[in-house]
């Protein structure tokens, strides 16, 4: 979405309105454009790829950072974690990258760094996702994503296994962390299944890599020989990843690319081959391959084909996201957004008739908020009551329509190629309506929700695909912007009356017992949406400023202002911010708030003294930021937490070495 | 001028080749068993028959071209009109002249009886309405002349911009037209129906001898086109007639049923003597479902003079073996006859064992024509013909040496069935399929969405999934399924040229022309190509957040806009029935017509394409280009094939398994008397070069060294990344775009940018390549490859003889062979040398580097 929202064309910072003392900010809100992802300055250490990509918790193992100007690191910083490590050497090498590093002057170099660093990996470690950065005389690095898995992990053998004879044996549940070095390499595991085991084969690549024309792939052979060669493979099946999402998300996240699902039907060695699509091939091109038992995930599907399909998860870009299809809608969901303003009323669920419950929330207890706030004209009520629906088929015509009420959740299913559910409901004159969708099995690509508001006579009022609307000549209102799918939108109704809710899938082509859909229709609740700025990590030297931008998207007609606060500052630190008369103009060319929320951007200035002494170890300052509503505060919201240093001039002398441990 | 008339019924067998004896309307006069001396022609006809057998001439001055057929004894039908005396009962009611040219005189019925060599034939003449003359319509009346004389033939005022600032619709496919640039002047514009230029009206109302129509027609002034009319002719005299009547479209009272729905040509197929002759007769079927002559009313050409001459009046001559087609052109219609010039006939013809339907049309057909087929392939031949077809690969040694010596006499079939079940059938077949959907790759695509794509086209191979299937999901893509890749990566395609492919890949038309005007050589309008185009034009592309992907989906709101008349088309099947307004699956219904049983294109496209896989050439061939002017060699065949097809629902394997098992694909390549020149018939195997990628892989199969692939220019190598093909790969893996390859390009490979026919026509770059090239001493001369390891291994000279004619060409060396290599390789100083260069001819042999 936000992708297709406006221009990414850079233009000079506006100016804010602001009053700040000591790292407070509070802005009315202004536009900036947004900017690209968080990027690091020229000479600063940069990372790379790390091999391997996981590791088993209770275990100790020697980890590579590959990267450009970690020829100073001394110590490894991890996120709040229980990961300990150490540097055990640095050696150059050529990068097999050309463009990974940043910095004008090493584009066109392939030099770089590789540090070999010590991990712990205590028992205690929570799985999951471990970032990891390298401090270094020249600043922090960015953060790279190690992944902690319960099972073992072993490493690709050094012995060559390319070739189907040479393959290097498994076993199930095993995790093998391999690279693809070479052009054209192929990295073959060799496992023994009985038939009917069902085995998941999972793919994770960095996303660094994948940026960089990395395009891992998995495919399950047996060697079934053939008439011509009596070691020939039969594939089985093939990388089920329709597309791998390169483009955005943190720097050094994992990435799922691959997830097959299969039932064997016969017993025997079977065969795992790992490449890059077309062939593509360099040292950094490394990956993770988990294999895995499965048998529960099968008992869910279709016990027919063989082989079970599933697109990778969508990736959070934020902790707050609630532009996406995967978002849970649920009572609690009103809730959350009711945190993100200033009043948060208790909501509850009173479910009037279930007949396909998706998914069996909990019901929530009814309780009358606190407080009442001014929703666009909408009092919310004392006590807000969310129904919930589940469709009853048919429902495919205006007369068969099932009757609804908002707020509410009504879920159904698109059950085969060219399903319609159709439901209705009553809206009062200067109605201001938000309507969520979230896709809980099947998301876009596959299933592709298209959700209509029709008036009484069938008029298209509102889409989530505000392109296909029609102007007022019935041609579509095609654009960049506009021809696409909104897991979200909000309207104004201003005529009283009844009005028709039709879901479907946006093809007539496509439709089964996945395209589950659940709708949540509610008046709006004006509030702060994501929040973001544009840095990972802060080198700043001393003397010198740093420019941070952070972005706010204002949701449902929020029109208050927002405080942003920055603390954490190491002594001699200070943020500073901009003292010209901000603008509230909206600009010309921002997109129509219904279908994507109004984007603001606030700049804050972190000036170090020319006295700061250097940092020893990174610390960590927390951005925040507070929506104020009529002068009164709301919650604190988290933007980012990043790790910052201050360095010395070049003249001077670095740091002192510190003790080489785990940052938190 | 004719009057129209009840047309005459033709003979039950008018669509095919005549083999039986008529009974209806034929008098068997000839006492059965009669022997006669010398050969079938000098022995006389077994029997007669007249056609028309009913002849009913309406209006004055109607007539109609009878012809007197003799049977004889090697099955052949001799026209006898010419030589034969005909007799009508009644002058009174109808004449005949000396070629078999009956006019009505006055109503009534009378018989005319055709008499030679003691048998007679009869037909019965009905005159009506003699003193009437025939509405005059500008459509037909003058159409004709125009079409006649050739006036609006493509490389006339029928091309595309007319000729001299005049200009006619081709063929007179739109009277309309033609009636108003006539009378009021203009031409044909592309994009608007206004007219630009000044009107030159080609007629003089005041002094209408002094019309241009006629004074250019006649040569009174200068035409580029020379004289087509004589003053005072009859057709000069029609048009004339119809300017001083003050150039009416039409008489009052004309209605629609006098309109010609289509016209037919007896026979439809013809064998004729060298030297000998045959009337052809072309019948008009009106709307009414009557019918007219207009045997002397139409254009005709021949597409190869040297085997059939045809004057303007159809009378045919053999002047050469062979075989043709003849295109008969009335106004705005077309219709073709083949026509072929046969040697004497065949004593003992063989009486040979058919395996199927192909057989049956096939050997039919050969006997009509007294060709003799060749006898079965060596089971050598077989095997390697069916493993190149099925697989794109050389069977290895110790299978050949299996087959040879098995004596199960259903071998051929249980290897067919191998192959089939076979993983290298699939790579095969994708890659064949892969050439024809076009899996390709440019700049502006992600190359995943290439890979989505090349991916469907393997799971439909290896699936067997129906045609019909394939084509719904490829036409009418939806959502985010691989082959919508198709549509959205391919280089922006606009609506015209989806429709174009689609029509050219399921439908084996080629509508391209008719995007810009009325298809020249074809009865496609321009009308028909907007109303196709106007199904694709509803796909949207929605982009989607995650990067490089999108969604395909149809928005009925988006409409094709006719460049002409500028007004929005509504999707139009091609038979002209228009979609429902407002329906949300445009695709998928056009899916749905085009698949449909009554569908005349989709099966028999499909057969004939895939019988050109295995034949070399199309049943109509070019096998994308069904066209009246291009008829099918064998039309009973292809419709036989499509129905079998259709039957079997559409099950390609099916479909390969009955070219397979068929005798005429397993016919070995030996040359008889009779079949030496025949490249149609299929009466011998002919050798079919192997495509680009096949013979590349077939050259790594035998060396034992793989072909590296590396992605010079790769879309993705600019990125700073190198890329090559895993070790191993096959040419027929590869995406063109993806990884160039100058012996691949050398050899014709198919780039996919547009869906064309393969050129595997030799070159001299290939000859220089063979001695010089990268490609084959290399291979044959690296270390640890083939010839290396047989040299290092302790192979004896034999042993490696033997070994490399096995890989390479299917075959033991016969004892002659292989005594003079022996010989070759003893004698020369370097054993190694000998081996290579031994190789090296092997490799660069016809027998090698074609499919035989």
């Amino acid at each position: 979405m936000r992708s297709h929202r406006q221009s990414s064309t850079a233009r000079p910072l506006w100016p804010v309105s602001a009053w700040a003392i000591a790292g407070i900010v509070l802005v009315s809100l202004v536009f900036l454009p947004c900017l690209s992802a968080p990027v690091g300055l020229a000479g600063e250490p940069q990372l790379v790829s790390l091999f391997p990509l996981s590791a088993q918790r209770g275990t100790s193992i020697d980890v590579q950072v590959r990267g450009k100007a970690l020829d100073s690191a001394f110590a490894v910083c991890f996120g709040p974690s229980t990961l300990t490590a150490k540097v055990r050497r640095i050696e150059p090498i050529e990068l097999g990258l050309k463009q990974v590093a940043v910095g004008a002057e090493s584009r066109t170099s392939r030099g770089g760094q590789q540090a070999v660093i010590a991990l712990e990996i205590p028992p205690s470690t929570r799985t999951g996702d471990h970032l990891i950065r390298l401090v270094t005389h020249h600043g922090i690095s960015n953060g790279l994503l190690l992944r902690v898995l319960s099972e073992p992990v072993i490493a690709e053998t050094a012995s060559p296994h390319h070739r189907p004879e040479t393959a290097q044996a498994i076993t199930i549940p095993l995790a093998v962390t391999g690279a693809i070095a070479k052009p054209g390499e192929v990295d073959f595991y060799a496992c023994d299944v009985a038939q009917g085991d069902i085995v998941a084969i999972e793919l994770i690549a960095q996303r660094e890599a994948l940026t960089a024309s990395f395009r891992p792939q998995v495919a399950l052979y047996q060697p079934t020989g053939s008439w011509f060669d009596s070691h020939r493979l039969t594939r089985l099946t093939f990388n089920n990843a329709a597309v791998i999402d390169t483009g955005r998300g943190p720097v050094g996240q994992a990435v799922p690319t691959s997830k097959i699902t299969h039932r064997f039907l016969a017993t025997g060695r079977h065969l795992i081959a790992v490449d890059s699509a077309f062939g593509t091939g360099a040292p950094e091109f490394s990956y993770n391959l988990r294999v895995t038992d499965a048998t529960e995930l099968a008992l869910r599907q279709d016990a027919g084909t063989g082989v079970y399909r599933e697109a990778p998860a969508r990736l959070q870009l934020a902790a707050w996201n609630e532009r996406t299809f995967r978002r849970k809608l649920s009572a609690e969901h009103m809730e959350s957004l009711w945190s993100r303003t200033l009043r948060t009323p208790r909501t509850s669920v009173a479910t009037q008739e279930v007949t396909t419950v998706v998914d069996q929330s909990p019901a929530l207890e009814t309780e009358k908020p606190s407080n009442q706030q001014q929703v666009r004209g909408n009092d919310p009520p004392a006590r807000v009551e969310v129904s919930r629906v589940g469709e009853h088929e048919p429902n495919n015509l205006f007369g068969d329509a099932q009757q609804i009420s908002f707020p509410g959740i009504v879920e159904g299913v698109i059950e085969h190629p060219g399903d319609v559910d159709t439901y209705k409901f009553s809206v009062a004159a200067n109605s201001h309506l938000a309507f969520e969708i979230e896709t809980p099995k099947a998301a876009p690509l596959r299933f592709n929700p298209r959700l209509d508001v029709l008036d009484a006579a069938g008029k298209l009022l509102f889409s989530n695909v505000p392109g296909l609307q029609l102007d007022d000549e019935g041609m579509p209102q095609y654009s960049e912007l506009t021809l696409a799918l909104q897991p979200k939108f909000t309207e104004k109704f201003e005529k009283p009356g009844e009005c028709y809710l039709r879901v479907r899938d946006i093809t007539t082509r496509h439709g089964d017992s996945d395209f589950v859909y659940r709708i949540l229709i509610r008046q709006q609740i004006p509030h702060i949406g994501t929040l973001s700025v544009d840095v990972d990590r802060i080198n700043l030297t001393a003397g010198e400023s740093q420019q941070l931008t952070v972005s706010a998207e204002l949701e449902e007609g929020f029109t208050g202002e927002l405080l942003i606060t920055v603390n954490g500052l190491p002594a001699g630190v200070s943020a500073a911010f901009p003292t010209a008369k901000a603008s509230s103009e909206k600009p010309e060319d921002e997109p129509d708030e219904r279908h994507t929320p109004v984007s603001r951007q606030v700049t804050v200035v972190l000036v170090a003294s020319e006295e700061t002494p250097a940092s020893a170890m990174p610390a960590y300052i927390q951005i925040k930021g507070r929506p104020i509503v009529q002068g009164k505060l709301g919650p604190r919201l988290t933007v980012a937490t990043v790790p910052l240093m201050v360095l010395r001039p070049a003249a001077d002398e670095g740091p002192q070495d510190a003790s080489l441990r785990s940052g938190g | 001028m004719h009057g129209r008339f009840q047309a005459p019924r033709l003979s039950p067998l008018a669509g095919g080749i005549l083999l039986g004896v008529m009974v209806h309307g034929t008098l068997l006069l000839s006492p059965v068993g009669t022997t006669q001396a010398g050969t079938p022609e000098e022995a006389g006809p077994k029997s007669l028959r007249l056609v028309p057998e009913d002849v009913a001439l309406v209006g004055r001055g109607a007539a109609q071209q009878v012809v007197l057929l003799g049977e004889f004894a090697d099955g052949m039908e001799r026209d006898l009109t010419r030589q034969s005396q005909l007799l009508m009962s009644s002058s009174g009611v109808a004449t005949v002249d000396a070629s078999g040219r009956v006019h009505g005189v006055a109503d009534g019925r009378c018989v005319i009886t055709a008499t030679y060599a003691g048998l007679s034939a009869i037909s019965e003449i009905a005159v009506s309405c003699s003193d009437k003359e025939r509405p005059f319509r500008f459509s037909r009346d003058i159409c004709t002349i125009l079409t006649k004389r050739g006036c609006n033939s493509t490389d006339c005022h029928g091309s595309v911009p007319g000729k001299g600032g005049f200009k006619l619709s081709s063929n007179a496919l739109h009277p309309r037209d033609d009636f108003e640039w006539i009378v009021q002047g203009g031409t044909y514009e592309v994009l608007t129906e206004e007219v630009t230029e000044p009107r030159m009206p080609r007629v003089d109302l005041e002094q209408p001898q002094k019309s241009l129509l006629l004074l250019k027609a006649t040569l009174q002034v200068d035409h580029d086109g020379g004289e087509l009319l004589e003053v005072d002719s009859a057709d000069y005299r029609t048009i004339l007639r119809w300017i001083q009547n003050g150039t009416p479209y039409e008489d009052a009272g004309v209605t629609k049923d006098t309109e010609i729905d289509h016209i037919e040509v007896y026979p439809p197929m013809a064998v004729l003597d060298r030297q000998g002759h045959r009337q052809m007769l072309v019948s008009a079927f009106f709307s009414d479902g009557s019918r007219g002559d207009l045997t002397g009313e139409v254009a005709y050409e021949t597409t190869t003079p040297n085997v059939v001459e045809v004057t303007q009046e159809g009378w045919m001559e053999g002047v050469g073996f062979g075989e043709t087609v003849v295109v008969v052109r009335a106004a705005g219609h077309v219709a073709t006859a083949r026509v072929a010039v046969v040697a004497p006939s065949l004593d003992n013809y063989p009486d040979l064992k058919l395996s199927n339907l192909i057989d049956e049309h096939v050997f039919a057909k050969l006997k009509k024509l007294h060709i003799k087929p060749a006898g079965l392939c060596t089971d050598v031949d077989f095997l390697r013909r069916l493993c190149l077809d099925l697989t794109g690969t050389l069977p290895p040694p110790a299978r050949v040496r299996q087959f040879l010596t098995n004596d199960d006499a259903r071998k051929r079939e249980t290897l067919t069935e191998a192959l089939l079940a076979s993983p290298e059938f699939i790579d095969y077949w994708t890659f064949r399929f892969s050439d024809l959907f076009r899996v390709d790759y440019n700049a502006r695509q992600n190359v995943k969405s290439t890979q989505m794509y090349q991916e469907w086209v393997r799971d439909c191979v290896a699936t067997n999934k129906p045609y019909d299937q394939i084509a719904l999901e490829r036409i009418a893509a939806q959502g985010n399924a691989a082959p919508t890749q198709n549509y959205y990566f391919m280089g922006n395609r606009t609506p015209q040229e989806i429709a174009a492919e689609q029509a050219r890949v399921f439908l084996g038309v080629r509508l391209d022309c008719a995007q810009c005007h009325d298809h020249p050589y074809e009865t496609w309008s321009q009308d028909q190509f907007w109303g196709l185009t106007a199904f694709f034009s509803t796909i949207t592309s929605m982009p989607n957040e995650t990067m490089g992907s999108a969604l395909i989906l149809d928005d009925i709101h988006r409409q094709a806009v006719h460049p002409r008349t500028k007004k929005k088309v509504q999707p139009t099947y091609l038979d002209g029935q228009a979609l429902a307004a407002n329906d949300e699956d445009p695709r998928g219904r056009l899916v749905a017509w085009i698949t449909s049983e009554e569908n005349p294109f989709f099966a028999r496209a499909a057969v004939n394409r895939m019988w050109s896989y295995f034949f070399g050439r199309g049943i109509v061939d070019p096998v994308d280009d069904f066209r009246t002017t291009n008829p099918p060699t064998h039309p009973k065949l292809l419709d036989a094939l499509a129905a079998d097809f259709r039957d079997h629902e559409y099950d390609l394997k099916h479909l390969i398994r009955r070219i397979v098992s068929s005798r005429t694909y397993q016919l070995s390549g030996q040359v008889n008397a009779t079949n030496g020149d025949d490249h149609l018939n299929y009466s011998r195997s002919l050798p079919r070069p192997l495509d680009a990628e096949i013979l590349l892989d077939a050259i790594s199969q035998v060396t034992g060294v793989d072909e590296r692939f590396s992605a010079v220019g790769h879309p993705l190598a600019p990125r700073g990344v190198e890329a090559a093909a895993p070790p191993g790969t096959r040419a027929i893996d590869l995406v063109p775009q993806l990884y160039p390859s100058s012996f691949l390009e050398m050899y014709g490979r198919h780039g996919r940018a547009t869906v064309k026919d393969r050129q595997n026509q030799p070159s001299l770059a290939q000859a220089l390549h063979m001695y010089a090239g990268s490609t084959y001493m290399p291979k044959i001369s690296t270390e640890d490859g083939r010839v290396d390891g047989l040299l290092t291994g302790g192979a004896s000279d034999r042993e490696i003889i033997e070994e490399l004619y096995l890989r390479a060409l299917s075959r033991l060396p016969t004892s002659e062979e292989a005594t003079q290599l022996e010989t070759m390789i003893q004698q020369h100083e370097s054993r190694r040398q000998a081996v290579e260069m031994f190789t090296w001819a092997l490799l660069t042999s016809r027998e090698f580097a074609y499919n035989r």
